[in-house]
């Protein structure tokens, strides 16, 4: 990919950006920002995560904040999982009526009355626009406000993550986190500026995903300085599928819908109506295609399953396509997850390139989580 | 970065030698740089017939799939078995014990740089 030289071009640069140049990141273009694709290896970010502790930019990440007297109740008609008034994440989908997914996001409750949703970068101008027109159709008279430009994002994840945020920012700063539980977040001040830390991540792995709106390009360089491992957008995407982690455009689209991608713990079926209950009631223990993982069958050495790679059943007809693959630096083989129209796993295979390749299926997630 | 002088040099970065009628075939050390960890090596059938420009095999690492080219026409030798069982070893020696194939031939091939002509090719790419 082009490391962009023109300074008129259209793509953004999050505030960590000569953090990443002083680094030697490789640049690419990504989502419409100039993001680092690796600072050394994928191999070694990836394992720095499992093993001790990366730290990755995240700030191309869209904040959607909706606040409001009735904002409780209009996030849980947006959603569907349940919101409350508990000060935590929660990790939902958002349908359209067709129950397909608009976007898979965490939702964070700052107070009765004002919700913080984290969506995906691709998906940041579409999600606005949706909850907007949503709104006017639910009849929400609270704002709906696009803080996207204003925050930066720092995600530090891997068993050391607290150790390294100690070694970086002191022993008072580390005790105030380590009151943090699984999902939840706080208020953390370092250097007389307050960030939102939580505990939530996309690797699998323990760790704390940091919003702030300055300073954050100082918060990475300290991390970076005290021994946490710079990593980039290919170390995140094979730590993602490492732990069976979807990924929006890959494993989830507007054509799927929550219950197929096996995510039925975001899907609140017996709350109050939420745009594509209807459809999702039809599905439950009925779905069309279902999310699988899968590795090939042999003992030699195998190519990767990649998106849009057909499955196919033992009479050559089409069973599936994969939705995401990569390599398991921890299995050291390819592992992939694919949407299956069958119940009949016995003797599929995987066509790359033309040629069929026996797969076995995987329970996921692939590797057990550590979080 | 290693051009040996003695070699030709193809725009897919390939290297090719040739020592009477067979025509070794292997890839660049650039090229091995830019595709990071090979996985997983797709190799012609001993006996294919190929045209020159012929997308004849697939080398892939973890971020993508990227093909092998025929530089030169001809028929397929020989294929270096031991890289099928250990692809990462083409990162060791990509002009010398890592080579991909042989292909018998009396051709010439067309469209080659030298290593000269080649090491500019690849200053203007960056």
């Amino acid at each position: 990919m082009r490391l962009s030289t023109n300074p008129n071009n259209e793509l953004k640069r999050t505030a960590l950006f000569n953090e990443h140049k002083k680094l030697n990141a490789k640049i690419v273009p990504f989502a419409g920002y100039e993001m680092p694709l690796k600072y050394s290896t994928p191999e070694a970010e990836h394992l720095a995560v499992r093993n001790s502790a990366g730290v990755f930019d995240v700030s191309h990440m869209g904040e959607i904040f909706v606040k409001g007297k009735d904002a409780l109740n209009f996030v849980n008609y947006l959603l569907t999982n349940k919101i409350t008034t508990v000060k935590r994440a929660t990790y939902t989908t958002m349908c359209n009526k067709n129950a397909g997914i608009v976007d898979d996001l965490l939702v964070y409750t700052i107070d009765d009355e004002e919700y913080l949703l984290v969506v995906n970068a691709s998906n940041i101008e579409k999600d606005y626009k949706w909850i907007q027109n949503l709104a006017k159709e639910y009849g929400f008279n609270g704002s709906i406000i696009n803080e996207s430009l204003e925050y930066s994002q720092i995600a530090i994840q891997g068993p050391k993550s607290s150790e390294f945020m100690e070694k970086a920012f002191g022993t008072d700063l580390k005790n105030q986190l380590s009151e943090i539980k699984f999902f939840r977040y706080a208020y953390i001040n370092i250097d007389k500026t307050n960030y939102l830390i939580s505990r939530t991540g996309y690797t699998g792995e323990f760790g704390y995903e940091i919003y702030g709106k300055s300073n954050m390009d100082k918060i990475f360089a300290k991390l970076v300085s005290v021994g946490v491992v710079p990593c980039g957008l290919a170390s995140r995407d094979s730590l993602r599928l490492e732990a069976s982690l979807p990924l929006y455009g890959n494993d989830l689209d507007n054509e799927t819908s929550p219950l197929e991608a096996g995510l039925d713990f975001v899907v609140k079926l017996d709350k109050e109506n939420f745009v594509g209950k209807d459809i999702l009631l039809t599905q439950k223990n009925n779905t069309n295609k279902k999310l699988i993982g899968f590795k090939i069958k042999t003992d030699e050495r195998k190519p990767i399953p990649r998106h849009g790679y057909k499955i196919m059943d033992s009479e050559q007809n089409e069973i599936g396509t994969v939705s995401s693959g990569g390599f398991s630096y921890l299995l050291q083989e390819p592992i992939a997850m694919a949407y299956i129209k069958n119940n009949n796993f016995e003797n599929i295979n995987v066509d790359i390139r033309n040629k069929l390749y026996p797969i076995e299926i995987l329970e996921l997630p692939f590797i057990k989580k550590n979080k | 970065m290693s051009i040996p002088s003695e070699l030709n040099y193809t725009k897919d970065h390939e290297w090719i030698k040739i020592d009477g009628e067979t025509a070794t075939v292997g890839v660049t050390e650039h090229a091995v740089n830019e595709l990071g960890d090979i996985v997983f090596i797709e190799f012609p059938e001993p006996g294919t017939e190929l045209e020159a420009g012929d997308s004849i095999g697939v080398i892939e690492s973890t971020k993508a799939v990227s093909d092998i080219f025929a530089p030169i026409s001809g028929i397929v030798e020989e294929i270096n078995t031991p890289l099928q069982d250990a692809p990462e070893d083409l990162a060791s020696d990509p002009y010398g014990e890592s080579w991909l194939l042989k292909i018998k031939t009396t051709a010439k091939p067309e469209d080659v740089m030298t290593a000269e002509e080649y090491k500019k090719y690849i200053e203007e790419e960056a």
